[in-house]
């Protein structure tokens, strides 16, 4: 679906899946700020 | 935070578990909402931009990846905001959860400890798409809404701090490595893409200049307490004042739009103009007052060195020299013409809506964003 959705463009749905995983690490790390 | 999401705020487990469900909701929506704007805001701006945009988004990635070492420090804008404690008292519950989550979904107004953020919101807006935006930064709002699940077994009030002082004390490395190590892998492929494509530079000249005049005219308008400040500090007469408080932000925000519109060479000589502009009247102030007079450049409080200013301008006005000699790209908004005698009622009543509805969102947002009750 994601390399659909960039034109059957493996590196960039890639990239994406990163971002996504990048967002999750960062939302769960905002959890211990104040 | 998470104090405010737990089974003794919301009287019960079957009550707090409705309050958690409507948080992360809230969060994911407005996380979601975030990326996509950013995306959209990208599309206006010809994103993506190829080599230039992939670029820019591998060296972010690498700055903020780097700033995760031990004894490194990177800059991570914010503003430190609290979602105000008044809306439990003044909302029902499920209101009240709903809006706690969204106040958190956009991250950027509250505390953030890392950069990941920052190259999240810099790939959606590279992306020109408004629906990758939203996926790359949606997940963000629901991790983040989803923490709270973590004071599932807190009973009473004193459990609650606990939590609050366990949460804070936990060591910070974990977080850095995890950050550090999704930012390496976002760096290395947006590289990798960036080796692959071309071009883009021009577009991305000219998203840049659009970008940093937005800002500017943003950081004015919506703090113009402090922007009046700044120019009183500049030692003007009175009518150059009330004019330049709100002529300033207008005319900033000019450069984004002639961009937006594909005039691309007048939004290059008006930010050239602009910054001569500036720099006359920052020189001059210098001499009167001394070096420590603030320059409200984008918001900032603080008085810019005055070669740092200089350098900045000097490379301002250089991407601006770039963007004014590039060839005219196509107008991503172009006005559609004037309407006919039977669309001039619809017209009205469109515009009329539109302002009605920028108005009220403007003033809900002033009100929620109050520390206590109107």
């Amino acid at each position: 679906m994601l390399t659909d959705l960039l034109g059957g463009d493996a590196l960039a749905a890639s990239l994406l899946l990163v971002l996504m995983a990048g967002s999750a690490v960062a939302g769960w790390s905002a959890l211990y700020g104040p | 935070m998470v104090e405010t999401i737990t089974p003794v705020v919301y009287g019960g487990r079957a009550r707090w578990a409705t309050a958690l469900v409507l948080h992360v909701a809230g969060a994911t929506v407005t996380a979601g909402l975030f990326g996509a704007i950013m995306g959209a805001i990208g599309a206006l701006l010809e994103a993506p931009w190829g080599r230039a945009g992939a670029g820019a988004l591998a060296a972010v990635a690498g700055v903020y990846a780097l700033g995760e070492l031990p004894r490194v420090t990177a800059t991570v804008p914010q503003m430190r905001r609290q979602v105000p404690g008044w809306w439990r008292e003044f909302f029902s519950w499920p209101i009240a959860a709903a809006l706690y989550g969204a106040g958190l979904g956009v991250g950027f107004l509250t505390y953030l400890s890392h950069g990941t953020l920052v190259v999240l919101a810099l790939a959606a807006l590279a992306s020109g798409h408004p629906v990758i935006g939203a996926l790359a930064v949606a997940p963000f709002g629901l991790v983040r809404g989803l923490s709270a699940a973590r004071a599932g077994s807190v009973r009473t009030h004193e459990d609650s701090q606990r939590l609050v002082d366990r949460l804070a004390a936990s060591p910070e490395r974990r977080r850095s490595v995890a950050n550090g190590v999704t930012l390496t892998f976002v760096a290395v492929l947006a590289l990798a893409l960036a080796v692959r494509s071309s071009g883009g530079w021009a577009s991305f000249a000219t998203a840049v200049l659009a970008l940093a005049f937005g800002w500017g005219a943003i950081s004015k308008s919506s703090d113009i307490g402090r922007w009046r400040r700044t120019l009183a500090a500049h030692g003007l007469s009175r009518g150059v004042e009330t004019t330049a408080t709100f002529a300033v932000p207008c005319a900033e925000a000019l450069v984004p739009a002639l961009a937006a519109a594909g005039l691309t060479r007048a939004a290059g000589i008006w930010a050239i103009v602009l910054l001569l502009a500036f720099t006359v009247e920052a020189v001059r102030a210098w001499g009167r007052f001394g070096p420590q007079v603030p320059c409200g450049c984008f918001g900032g409080r603080e008085a810019v060195s005055p070669p740092a200013l200089l350098l900045r301008n000097a490379a301002l006005a250089s991407i601006a020299l770039a963007v004014a000699l590039r060839p005219a790209p196509e107008a991503v908004l172009a006005w559609p013409g004037w309407p006919t005698s039977n669309e001039i009622l619809p017209a009205v009543l469109v515009i009329v809506s539109l302002c009605v509805a920028g108005f009220t969102s403007w003033t809900a947002i002033r009100w929620l964003g109050r520390g206590t009750p109107a």
